[in-house]
């Protein structure tokens, strides 16, 4: 009998190591999934989740265990239950390795050793199941309308902190930044605040929404084990951090937003504090995932490292940061039907912007737009022997009357023009502009007052553009060693140009430098005030929405959720100043004080973990606060990229210089290659007659619905009842009884 | 049927054949640099060629399961794409969409030992064990087919050609040729495969060094095909001599000596097989990567062809390029695609060289690779990338700018000038950097002979011999135009002259008697005397010092108009004989090349000198030496004249006289100091010699002392650096 036992034992034994590695190996069948579920009971069992209901409200209800602080939010008209870690993870045949503990976890830290500060080459991370539930390190206190749990790491000597509070449309999670404790030998970097909250199974049918770009999807289980999960930072990479070189180019993320949708019903996150200190992470299920989920990546402490040349290695230094705030406070917002999807997201996100930070309708009339480029600067020698600078004009005061006047009476009626180059260094900012000043190269005083005047009679809006955040040289009152800003190193942030072929730095070549938002402060006044002067309502004030940077100099320093706040005021100051301002591809601390957004991107980065591309930037501003797309003839492939605009309701841009951009062939402006406006004329006056009508009908509607009908087939909804399909086939395609030609689109109206 | 409609029918075929278009797809933004490349080799930014289209998968294919270490992939040119999906040791047959048409199931029969069995024959092994189970193939590399419908899949690592009948039963195999160039140690991994339409197989092994083995329709083995035919004529008189004493197979081994890598094949539609080759070691990519090679292995592809990138990677760890071709692609219309493994890129050439566009890249984007695509297709002009790390296809479709481009550049292969001035000039809106367009234009205004305003496109097309070939066809013309005013004119003018002389003649034979011609009459004046020297170099120099007619002032302005001359042949040289970028001008290095100088040269004499007891001193020096530089003066004054009325096939004028004033200079100079420091000839030639070494000790000690001032500098910066941040 003892040897049968014994020769059971050992049979079992193998059985389970099989199990393991063949679980491992990512190969899976039903025998051993009943293996590993055991496995995984027998751990549960200690610590069964028991959920009590802790606050309710009308719409939405929190359930919480008191001993681990797991919890669910109810949807109390659907009934859905969004768990802050799964609720069937035994069951999960998948998942394997560390993913299976942070499937159990609230909290994932990343932290450093402070003896290994200036060697470490990467944070090193754990989980609140492992290194916390695991040793009964979790306090769940009960609080007004939620639960505050204190997360002890005991091994780490790490305490973090989380309330998680009901409030009336939302659940609100507030990462307590001055509650973290710890003073031990472990540092924290990063935390990512609840993983896996609303994870899609393995067995669901979904979608992950990213605001990457114009936004993106990853749909549940797509498979990709291959590629790498998503995390990109809120608000684009800092400008303070180098890249010794550029070989690819992505969009970045705009709006602190992201969301899972399950069927019928979907979780909606919005970053609400410290959003500039976020990255957004996403995993999608494969053969070794079971789950689907996307979350956020609160930066607490910054790790940044720089190449020391005597060495020859890297060297780090963890800098503290203020957040200026005493929360990372991120909201999840049950929706369901009709709004349980990206586009309702985007309404709801829309509803949220409106409330809690005054963003409004803006006069939305559809109307075609001209950046007009100006002038350059280049060195020049008098025969090579007196060097001076001198500027080339591309497109004067007079030619850009021509320009305007020209396109008005190729049928492009209603025109917006940017202006950029017009003053100060022309395209290049080498300084920050001290006033608003018209450059006698261009034609001077007397000419842009010709301008002005026919813009105005003619019925163009002229935005005339200034770059204030970034400069080449120091100058009119703004100091490259005093206001520039700086890396935790001390050293001054100069962003390099990157050589096309082989990616490496361009040596010689101007590098930019971004001036301090304290600075910034002053500057923009000091402009606005040249503005007033000048009589200008309308101002495009560019990348000063788009640029987000830190600074690390001494009295100066102020991590970018601080920076942003000086953008902000300045921003609210032109508004306040009744100036009409543009700005390009802005972040959304921005959206509610401008009244047009340029150069707003129409695709994502298109990362191997995407499955498609969504219009949800778009979505969102769509009715309220009019866009463009990126100049067309600049974009990669112009043809396509006036589709996009179609299906995403953008309108369209186009650069315009009245010189040859030939001759710009041995400058550095050479990215010009196809703005000569007589060149694109005709195609943006086809464009315009085509399209315009339908952006009459819509201009002021929310968009309702947008999907993807066929392969390639897009069909866009507006409040109004009004259809757009957009065919990117080479064939012609019948949608709902309506014939959409080949790479063109068709509109319809639904009576409702 | 008759023969007429036999054609037809097949033409029709052919037609249906042709892919069907598979959709523009969504993609108006890529995740890679779209660029070209300017007449200085700096990539500027360009419009995208080709943009992703569709990620091929399993699922798009529409098989169960992942696809597993693609390897290769081959279109038969008409409705079969032929897939190997290695890791699953199989070949999917596709149709021109890449949806599935049927699976190959790649089993090859069991390898015997034969070492288990000494002393025995493989067939009486086989009659006596039997053949065993067959085996999956699963480390294949590369698959192609040829136009029997036979299948051929290469495997380096059972050192192995399979070989399948059409209707995919296991032909046989083709192992290690017995043949001496093929070393004993060298191992026959047998990589990739292509079929020409004789018929015979090309296989490329990864330590061959001497090209592709070939073989026959049946297996046997012919030749060695593609190696390096650049041979040192030394070792081909060796060869010459040695032949009869050697055995035939050792003449086999002597055949080809330079080793040379072949990284992959293709063969276009009229047999010609195009190779890529591997190159280490160098710091730019050479000439020759790529070669079109025809029956005798020779390259038939336009000289002096570089592909890839151009520009040097600075911050790379190794000092070559690393632009490194391991596929290439011949399209239905004879474009080259080249994949480069080096940054995960692709490169479509036309077959002359014009660079049309530049995809893909190493990231992890939709449109980038993983860590090693392996290979390259093109269905129409479609681009196929088979991405074995990320288990998938990348199709590519050409852009409207591309796909005009193209077109453009066909009808210029084909002298088809009949509209197409507009699909030019439509480009160029698109991209009005394009120097291909410009030069497309050009050649159409030469062909109207309208040669003034194909001069200015072959400027911005930065083609110097077309621009050179209209310049001489304009001034063709303009000379006959001008002929008969040109030669009143002269007549004219020497009408008058002749008039002029005679009636001077008349009056001035008194005046020469009273002031009496003297030969020393040009010595007189200190500015004439440079040009006496000019023909009289002993007599003048010797001159120069008794009479102490030198003239610093003389000798300053010649500087500065050596100086003159030389800014004025940097920036007034005509076109065609004028490479240098006007941005380029740097006013300091130009005054150190010829006034630098010529200082550095004088001082260095004069300190040679007095270490060699020369008699001149410094101001003589000066003025010899400053002197002796007129006639190159002239040369150079009377060439950037002539330059701009000489074409290309005439500048040889220039050089000669050019080459005669240096030497006239250089005399000079000998003459000179030869006078004023007295010495005799032999002395004056050492002393020259001395001369130049000193001006390198010069320079040596001029640049050993600025380094260290330099340093000296920015020890001291750093310490008040150090002093303001602490």
């Amino acid at each position: 009998m003892k040897i049968i036992q014994k020769h059971l034992r050992v049979l079992l034994c193998m059985m389970l190591t099989a199990a393991l590695v063949l679980s491992m190996g990512g190969v899976v069948s039903a025998e051993e999934t009943e293996d590993t579920t055991t496995i995984g009971a027998a751990d549960t069992e200690s610590n069964e989740i028991v959920y009590e209901l802790v606050a309710k409200n009308d719409r939405l209800a929190l359930y919480a265990d008191k001993t681990d602080g797991y919890f669910y939010v109810e949807n109390r008209e659907t009934g859905k239950k969004w768990y802050s870690t799964p609720a069937d993870i035994e069951e999960d045949p998948y998942t394997v390795g560390l993913e299976s503990t942070n499937l159990r976890s609230h909290l994932v830290v990343e932290y450093i050793s402070r003896e290994r500060e200036i060697w470490a080459d990467y944070a090193q991370s754990t989980n609140s199941y492992t290194d916390c539930v695991e040793h009964g390190g979790v306090t769940v206190t009960v609080i007004d309308n939620g639960i505050r749990v204190d997360y002890l790491f005991p091994i780490l000597e790490i305490q973090i902190s989380v309330n998680y509070v009901l409030k009336d449309t939302y659940l609100e999670a507030s990462l307590l930044t001055d509650a973290i404790k710890d003073e031990g030998e472990y540092a924290v970097i990063a935390v990512q605040l609840l993983p896996v909250f609303g994870a899609g199974s393995w067995r669901d049918t979904g979608y992950l929404f990213v605001p990457d770009g114009s936004g993106a999807l990853i749909h549940f289980n797509n498979q990709r084990k291959l590629a790498q999960n998503y995390r990109a930072p809120v608000y684009g990479v800092d400008k303070q951090v180098v890249a010794e070189t550029k070989s690819t180019s992505t969009e970045a993320i705009r709006l602190p937003v992201f969301g899972t949708v399950v069927g019928d019903e979907a979780l909606m996150a919005v970053i609400d504090q410290a959003a500039a200190s976020a990255e957004i992470t996403a995993m999608t299920g494969h053969a070794t995932c079971g789950y689907n989920a996307v979350s956020s990546i609160f930066g607490y402490r910054l790790l940044t490292s720089q190449y020391n040349m005597y060495n020859r290695r890297r060297v780090n230094q963890m800098v503290d940061l203020d957040h200026g705030t005493d929360a990372y406070a991120v909201r999840y917002y049950p929706l369901s039907g009709e709004d349980a999807d990206y586009i309702g997201m985007a309404g709801a996100y829309r509803d949220y912007l409106i409330a809690e930070h005054g963003f409004q309708k803006r006069d939305t009339t559809p109307s075609f737009h001209v950046d007009l480029i100006g002038a350059y600067e280049t060195e020049a020698s008098f025969l090579g022997i007196i060097p001076y600078t001198k500027k080339v004009p591309l497109t004067t005061y007079e030619q850009a009357q021509t320009i305007l006047a020209g396109l008005q009476s190729a049928g492009i009626t209603k025109l917006s023009a940017q202006y950029t180059g017009w003053n100060n260094n022309g395209i290049t900012n080498v300084k920050i502009p001290k006033a608003a000043t018209p450059l006698s190269v261009l034609g001077g005083k007397k000419d842009f007052a010709a301008l002005t005047a026919a813009t105005a009679s003619s019925g163009v809006t002229l935005s005339t553009s200034v770059d204030l955040t970034s400069f080449i040289k120091g100058g009119n009152g703004v100091s490259a060693t005093k206001h520039a800003i700086r890396t935790p190193f001390g050293k001054t942030v100069k962003q390099p140009q990157y050589i096309l072929s082989n990616h490496v730095t361009k040596l010689g070549a101007d590098e930019t430098m971004y001036l301090s938002t304290a600075k910034l402060t002053d500057v923009a006044a000091r402009y606005l005030e040249s503005l007033k002067k000048q009589g200008l309502t309308t101002v495009d004030l560019t990348n000063i929405a788009e640029n987000c940077y830190s600074n690390y100099f001494e009295d100066d320093t102020a991590h970018r959720t601080v920076g942003i706040q000086n953008v902000v005021a300045a921003l609210k100051a032109y508004q306040d100043a009744g100036i009409k301002v543009t700005v390009q591809n802005a972040n959304a601390y921005a959206l509610p004080y401008v009244n047009v957004v340029t150069d707003v991107p129409t695709v994502s980065s298109g990362y191997d973990i995407f499955d498609e591309d969504v219009p949800f930037y778009q979505a969102l501003l769509h009715g309220y606060v009019p866009y463009t797309t990126r100049s067309i003839t600049q974009t990669p492939n112009p043809g396509v990229t006036y589709l996009t605009a179609v299906e995403s309701g953008s309108q369209l841009q186009y650069n315009a210089i009245h010189a040859n951009s030939g001759d710009l062939f041995d400058t550095e402006y050479n990215y010009l290659y196809g703005s000569t406006w007589t060149l694109w004329k005709d195609t943006a006056a086809k464009q315009y007659a085509e399209y315009q009508p339908l952006l009459e009908k819509v201009h002021d509607q929310e968009i309702v619905n947008h999907a993807q009908v066929a392969q390639n087939v897009f069909v866009t909804e507006y409040q109004n009842g009004v259809k757009v399909a957009v065919n990117y086939n080479a064939q012609d395609v019948v949608v709902e009884g309506n014939t959409v030609p080949a790479q063109s689109f068709c509109e319809w109206e639904v009576i409702a | 049927m008759p023969k007429k409609l036999v054609a037809f029918a097949v033409a029709v075929l052919l037609l249906l054949a042709i892919p069907l278009n598979i959709g523009a797809s969504p993609v108006s933004n890529v995740p890679y640099n779209t660029y070209d490349y300017n007449f200085y080799d700096e990539s500027i930014a360009a419009p995208a060629g080709y943009v992703p289209a569709e990620r091929i998968t399993a699922a798009t294919i529409g098989v169960e399961g992942e696809l597993a270490q693609p390897q290769d992939i081959y279109y038969d040119g008409k409705d079969n794409v032929y897939l190997l999906d290695a890791g699953n040791a199989r070949v999917l047959v596709l149709d021109t969409n890449l949806k599935l048409k049927e699976t190959i199931e790649l089993m090859a029969p069991a390898k015997i030992d034969m070492s288990l069995f000494p002393g025995l024959t493989e067939e009486e092994v086989i009659e006596a064990v039997g053949v065993g189970e067959p085996t999956k193939v699963t480390t294949a590399t590369g698959v192609t087919v040829g136009v029997d419908g036979r299948m051929y899949i290469a495997d380096p690592t059972g050192e192995c050609v399979h070989v399948y009948n059409a209707d995919h039963s296991y032909a046989y195999v083709i192992t290690r040729p017995k043949t001496a160039r093929l070393g004993e140690e060298m191992p026959f991994n047998a990589s990739k495969v292509s079929v020409d339409n004789r018929n015979n197989l090309y296989v490329v092994a990864k330590s061959g060094n001497m090209g592709a083995f070939v073989f026959d329709g049946e297996g046997n083995y012919q030749r060695l095909f593609g190696g390096n035919s650049v041979v040192q004529t030394a070792e081909v008189i060796m060869k010459y001599m040695l032949r009869p004493f050697l055995t035939q197979a050792q003449l086999e081994g002597m055949q080809s000596s330079v080793p040379i890598t072949i990284a992959n094949f293709d063969v276009d539609a009229e047999g010609f097989m195009y190779t890529t080759t591997i190159v280490s070691d160098e710091t730019v990519v050479p000439e020759g990567v790529v070669r079109k090679l025809n029956y005798l292995s020779q390259d038939i592809l336009e000289e002096k062809l570089i592909f890839g990138d151009r520009e040097w990677d600075r911050q790379s760890k190794q000092l070559s390029i690393i632009t490194s071709f391991n596929d290439v692609d011949i399209d239905s219309e004879g474009f080259i695609n080249l994949l480069d493994k080096g940054r995960g890129r692709v490169f479509q050439y036309a077959e002359t060289g014009e660079l049309i566009a530049v995809f893909g890249g190493y990231s992890e984007q939709f449109g980038g690779f993983g860590t090693d695509p392996q290979a390259i297709e093109s269905i129409g002009d479609s681009v196929i990338v088979v991405d074995t790390t990320k288990n998938c296809l990348i199709r590519f479709d050409p852009t409207d700018y591309a796909k005009q481009y193209r077109s453009a550049l066909i009808r210029l292969k084909r002298d088809d000038f009949d509209g197409s001035l507009e699909t030019w000039q439509a480009l160029l809106a698109q991209n009005s950097n394009n120097a291909n367009a410009y030069y497309g234009i050009g050649r159409v205004y030469d062909m109207q002979g309208d040669y003034k305003t194909a001069m200015e496109y072959f400027k911005l097309a930065g083609d110097r011999g077309a621009y050179s070939e209209a310049f001489q066809e304009y001034r063709n013309l303009t000379i006959k135009a001008l002929f008969i005013p040109i030669i009143s004119v002269v007549a004219g003018l020497l009408v008058i002259y002749l008039v002029y002389k005679v009636i001077k003649k008349k009056r001035g034979k008194a005046a020469v008697s009273t002031v009496g011609g003297s030969a020393y009459s040009k010595l007189e004046s200190k500015y004439s005397f440079p040009l006496y020297t000019l023909f009289h170099p002993m007599d003048g120099f010797g001159q120069l010092k008794p009479r102490k007619i030198g003239s610093l002032r003389v000798a300053g302005i010649i500087l500065v108009a050596l100086f003159a001359v030389f800014t004025l042949q940097f920036f007034a040289t005509g076109y065609i004989f004028n490479e240098n970028r006007l941005s380029e001008y740097s006013l300091l290095i130009m005054l150190m090349k010829t006034v630098g100088v010529a200082l550095l040269f004088v001082v260095s004499n004069w300190a040679v000198c007095t270490l060699f007891n020369g008699n001149g001193n410094l101001k003589e020096i000066t003025c010899v030496t400053t002197y002796a530089l007129l006639p190159l003066i002239f040369a150079m004054v009377f060439n950037v004249i002539m330059s701009n009325f000489l074409a290309g096939s005439e500048g040889a004028i220039m050089n000669i006289v050019l080459t005669v004033c240096i030497v006239w200079s250089f005399l000079l100079l000998l003459c000179g100091l030869y006078c004023i420091h007295e010495y005799n000839m032999t002395q004056t030639f050492f002393s020259v010699i001395a001369t130049v070494i000193g001006m390198a000790i010069i320079v040596f000690l001029l640049i050993m002392f600025t380094s260290l001032l330099q340093q000296t500098w920015s020890f001291i910066y750093s310490i008040v650096l150090e002093l303001i941040q602490r």
